[in-house]
């Protein structure tokens, strides 16, 4: 199955509503499955293998597809840029960190953020967790994507 | 201090801002009620607010799967 097959397959908005003949719950099973699926194999394979490569390609792509494929938001909704942003200087100065970390040696002494996760990320359990984490931001920004209010949710 | 010591605390003060961030906003909206015109956003609604655009949308995907691969493949 390829990213854009998963794509394809229609998600709940946030008003409920569906399109396609497909059953609401068939469908969210169907997601709920892939993302199960995709979990337990990211657990099993350690990274910098195909197997965990090819699941996060996979998984990755269909849900970036299905988002890009979605509406979107309501434009409506706007801040101004003392709103938003504090959140991108959070954001950047965490991605500056991680590379200054990178570049300064990616080892023991100097380690960015992926090293000190290691133990985490190394162990099936772990994997497990942060794999389903993952997944369910992902799910949370497709179904923002099919927002229909500007309300708060 | 180690140069580990000083790395490590970079990230705890870089998660504390955004833990502060998050506060601040959520104890705002107790304030001035959900509407996010005049009062800090919680990070969710910068992200939405980000992605009612593609070119925001494709930020918004390409760094969530970035992260997938970052953590979980690489």
């Amino acid at each position: 199955m390829t990213a854009t097959h998963l794509a394809t397959l229609p998600f709940r908005d946030a008003s409920g509503q569906h399109n396609g003949g497909m059953g609401a719950r068939a469908r969210t099973a169907s997601w709920a499955g892939i993302g199960l699926l995709a979990a337990g194999l990211l657990a099993r394979w350690p990274a910098l293998t195909v197997g965990s490569s090819a699941v996060i390609a996979v998984v990755g792509g269909a849900v970036t597809v299905a988002g890009l494929r979605r509406p979107g938001p309501p434009r409506s909704i706007r801040l101004s840029p003392g709103q938003w942003l504090p959140w991108l200087a959070v954001g950047l100065a965490l991605a500056l960190w991680e590379l200054a970390l990178l570049l300064l040696g990616n080892n023991d002494a100097w380690p960015p953020l992926s090293r000190l996760a290691g133990p985490v990320t190394q162990a099936p359990v772990g994997r497990l967790v942060l794999t389903l984490v993952w997944l369910a931001c992902g799910g949370w920004l497709l179904r923002q994507c099919g927002r229909t209010s500007a309300t708060a949710q | 201090m180690t140069s580990r010591q000083l790395a490590e605390l970079g990230f705890v003060v870089l998660a504390g801002a955004a833990v502060a961030l998050e506060l601040r906003a959520v104890l705002a909206i107790g304030r001035h009620g959900p509407t996010t015109s005049e009062r800090p956003v919680r990070l969710g609604e910068a992200l939405t607010a980000a992605m009612a655009s593609t070119s925001g949308k494709v930020l918004v995907f390409g760094w969530w799967w970035w992260l997938g691969w970052h953590f979980l493949a690489r």
